[in-house]
C-alpha cells in the first residue's frame, strides 16, 4: 500500500543524457585488429588492411538509446591524408554532444621514442602518442583516475619524464600508494604500467585484470625486442594486503608477446593464452642506476609457422613492479623506458 | 544537551510548585517515515522496497494548562528514525569521498539505503482540548543526533565517471557509508492528535517534519536535499 503510494510520486523519466558510440563495426576482413573505442579520450581507433584504407569504409554504429550521430551510421568514409574525421553524437537530451575522433592506426615501424604526450582533459593523466598523434600505448592511469587521485600528471603512476636516454623525453613508471578510496576495495598500491593496447574502464571494478587489453596488430614476424631502461626498486616490498615482506626486493618487468588473432589478450590470459606464439622477456628485473640497453630475441613456440592469412598482434608490456597487476610491489619503485623498437625478421 | 536538562529540571520544579495546572505524560511509539526529499526527483525511477525497520520511541512530556482548553507542553524524547529503501535510479549524481580521494559521477542501477538514526528531541508545542477525549497539538522540535547510521550500496548498474559524458564503469556492488556526514542537529515542525481511550491512556499520532536538510550543503553524495519526515504512532499515559 505504502509502496503504491510512494510509486505514485514517481515522475516522468528524464531524457537520456548519454551520448556514447557503443560500437563501431567494420567487416572483419577489412581489419587487422579489433576496433577500439577509447571512451575516456573520445577516440575510435581502427586497424585497417591497406585495401580498406585505400577504398574507404562504411562503418555501422550503435549509440546510446535515442542518440543521433553525424556522419550517420553506414555512411561511407574516405581517408585523405591530413584530414581529421570525427563523429558527433547528440544525446536525446540534445544539449549533450560528444565528439569522437577517428584514428587509423598504422604501425609500419615499431619504434617508440616517447617524445609526444597528451593529457586527459579533466583527469590530467598523460599518455604517449605517435608522431601522427595516434594512440598505440595505454596505461593503468585510467583506472587510477577512478580512485580519485589529485588531478595532475605527477599524481599518476605512469607519466612522461625529461630524464630520458640522451636527455630526451621518456616514459616513467612509479609504483605509488593507493588512495583512501582504493583502500576501500582492498587496493593499497598502484604500479606504473605501459602497454601497447587499450584500457577498458567498464570492467575495472568488476574484473581489474581484464581492463588491460594488450596488443596491436603486427605485420610480418618480429625477431628482436630492444630498448633502454633504468630501474630503482622502492624500499619495502609489500603484498596485496599491505604486509611488508622482509628481504624481498621489487623487480621491474619488460616483455613482448606475439599472439594470433585480432582480439586482444588481457591481464587474465597474457601469461598463458593458447594463442601466444612467441615471447621476448627481460630476465633481469633488478636495479639499473643508469640507462641500460636490452636486446631480446623472440623465442617462438616450437613447431609454429605462420600460415598464409594468419593475423597477429604484438603486445609490449612494462611495469615498475613485476607483480603490480596483483597490487604487490614496493612504493617508489621507478622504471624509465626509452627508444623501444621491434626488429622484424 | 545541558540546556535540555536544565529546561526539563525547571519544568519539573514548576510542576512541583503548582501541581494542579500540570500534567505529566509518558509516551511510547513507533516511527514510520523516511529520510526523504520533499518531492521525488526524476532520477528515482521505481521504489522496489520500503520498510520502516524497528523504530521505537520513548518520551516524557510535561503539559501546563493555561486555561480550560489550551495548554503548552515540552519534554524529552528518544527515538529511532529508521528506514530501509531499495530503489531504481537513473543518472543519479553522486560523489563519494574518503579523506582527500574522491570520485564523482552519475549512477544508474539499484540503490539500497539503510538509515538507523537515534535522535534525542525536545518538543515544544501548544495543545487544544476538544471535548473530553480529543486533544490536538502543534509545535516545533529540536533534535540531537546521538547515534548516526546512514549506509547502503549501489549495485547492478554503472557509473558514468564525472557526469553523463564520462566513461561507463560497470558496478556489481559498491557500498557507501555517509553516517558521519549527517548534521548533528535537526529542527522541524510537529503536529498531532490524541484520543483518550481508557482512563488516563490515550492513543496518539504525531507528524514530525524536519526543516533542516539532514546532509549539509557541502555534502555531494546525494544530489537532492533530504529531510526527516516521520509519523509517530503510539500511546500516551497521563498522570
Amino acid at each position: 500500500m505504502l509502496l503504491l503510494l510512494l510509486n505514485s510520486c514517481i515522475k516522468d523519466a528524464p531524457k537520456n543524457p548519454e551520448a556514447d558510440i557503443e560500437s563501431f563495426n567494420i567487416p572483419a576482413e577489412l581489419t587487422t585488429g579489433a576496433t577500439v573505442i577509447d571512451q575516456a579520450n573520445r577516440k575510435i581507433l581502427v586497424y585497417l588492411t591497406q585495401e580498406a584504407y585505400e577504398n574507404g569504409i562504411s562503418p555501422t554504429l550503435t549509440l546510446s538509446k535515442n542518440a543521433r550521430v553525424s556522419p550517420a551510421s553506414g555512411e561511407k568514409i574516405i581517408f585523405t591524408p591530413g584530414r581529421t574525421i570525427s563523429y558527433t553524437v547528440t544525446a536525446e537530451r540534445s544539449e549533450n554532444q560528444k565528439t569522437y575522433t577517428l584514428q587509423v592506426v598504422n604501425l609500419g615501424n615499431w619504434k617508440f621514442d616517447f617524445e609526444h604526450w597528451q593529457q586527459h582533459p579533466t583527469d590530467k593523466y598523460e599518455y604517449p602518442v605517435e608522431d601522427d598523434m595516434s594512440s598505440v600505448w595505454s596505461s593503468g592511469n585510467q583506472g587510477v583516475a577512478i580512485s580519485g587521485v589529485p588531478k595532475e600528471p605527477g599524481a599518476y603512476p605512469t607519466r612522461s619524464t625529461t630524464d630520458g636516454y640522451l636527455s630526451t623525453k621518456a616514459a616513467e613508471m612509479v609504483t605509488i600508494k593507493g588512495t583512501a578510496l582504493s583502500a576501500f576495495v582492498g587496493i593499497y598500491l598502484y604500479a606504473g604500467s605501459l602497454f601497447t593496447g587499450n584500457f577498458n574502464p567498464a570492467v575495472v571494478l568488476v574484473n581489474p585484470l581484464a581492463a588491460t587489453e594488450f596488443g596491436e596488430p603486427y605485420q610480418g614476424l618480429p625477431d628482436r625486442f630492444s630498448g633502454y631502461y633504468k630501474y630503482t626498486p622502492g624500499a619495502a616490498y609489500q603484498d596485496e594486503n599491505q604486509n611488508i615482506i622482509a628481504g624481498k626486493t621489487d623487480e621491474c618487468s619488460i616483455y613482448a608477446v606475439l599472439f594470433e588473432g585480432t582480439e586482444r589478450l588481457n591481464g587474465t590470459n597474457i601469461a598463458n593464452s593458447e594463442r601466444i606464439v612467441a615471447r621476448a622477456v627481460l630476465a633481469d628485473g633488478s636495479m639499473k642506476a643508469d640507462f641500460t640497453k636490452f636486446d631480446l630475441p623472440f623465442v617462438y613456440k616450437t613447431g609454429w609457422t605462420a600460415q598464409p592469412g594468419t593475423k597477429l598482434m604484438l603486445a609490449i608490456v612494462a611495469s615498475s613492479s613485476k607483480e603490480g597487476d596483483h597490487y604487490r610491489g614496493s612504493l617508489g619503485s621507478r622504471l624509465v623506458i626509452d627508444h623501444l623498437s621491434i626488429q622484424p625478421k | 544537551m545541558r540546556i535540555t536538562f536544565s529546561l526539563l529540571l525547571t519544568l519539573l520544579w514548576i510542576s512541583g510548585y503548582a501541581q494542579t495546572k500540570f500534567q505529566h505524560s509518558i509516551t511510547i511509539g513507533y516511527n514510520i517515515g523516511g529520510l526523504a526529499p520533499t518531492s521525488l526527483p526524476d532520477n528515482i525511477r521505481k521504489i522496489n522496497h520500503y520498510s520502516p525497520g524497528f523504530s521505537p520511541s520513548l518520551g516524557y512530556e510535561l503539559i501546563y494548562h493555561t486555561g480550560s482548553k489550551w495548554a503548552i507542553g515540552s519534554g524529552l524524547n528518544i527515538g529511532f528514525k529508521n528506514m530501509q529503501v531499495i530503489d531504481s535510479v537513473q543518472y543519479f549524481h553522486t560523489q563519494v569521498s574518503v579523506d582527500d580521494a574522491f570520485v564523482e559521477g552519475d549512477f544508474s542501477g539499484t540503490n539500497t539505503t539503510r538509515v538507523k538514526n537515534l535522535y534525542l528531541s525536545v518538543p515544544v508545542y501548544a495543545s487544544y482540548q476538544l471535548g473530553e477525549a480529543w486533544r490536538f497539538k502543534l509545535g516545533v522540535y529540536l533534535s540531537r543526533l546521538i547515534s548516526p547510521s546512514f549506509s547502503g550500496s549501489v549495485s547492478d548498474g554503472y557509473l558514468r565517471k564525472g557526469d553523463s559524458f564520462g566513461e561507463k564503469i560497470t558496478i556489481n556492488e559498491a557500498s557507501f557509508d555517509f553516517s558521519d556526514r549527517q548534521r548533528k542537529i535537526d529542527f522541524g515542525l510537529l503536529g498531532g492528535a490524541e484520543r483518550l481511550v481508557w482512563n488516563q491512556l490515550a492513543v496518539r499520532a504525531e507528524l514530525q517534519w524536519g526543516l533542516v536538510p539532514v546532509f549539509p550543503g557541502s555534502f555531494k553524495g546525494i544530489s537532492f536535499k533530504m529531510y526527516n519526515i516521520f509519523a509517530n504512532l503510539g500511546l500516551a499515559y497521563h498522570f
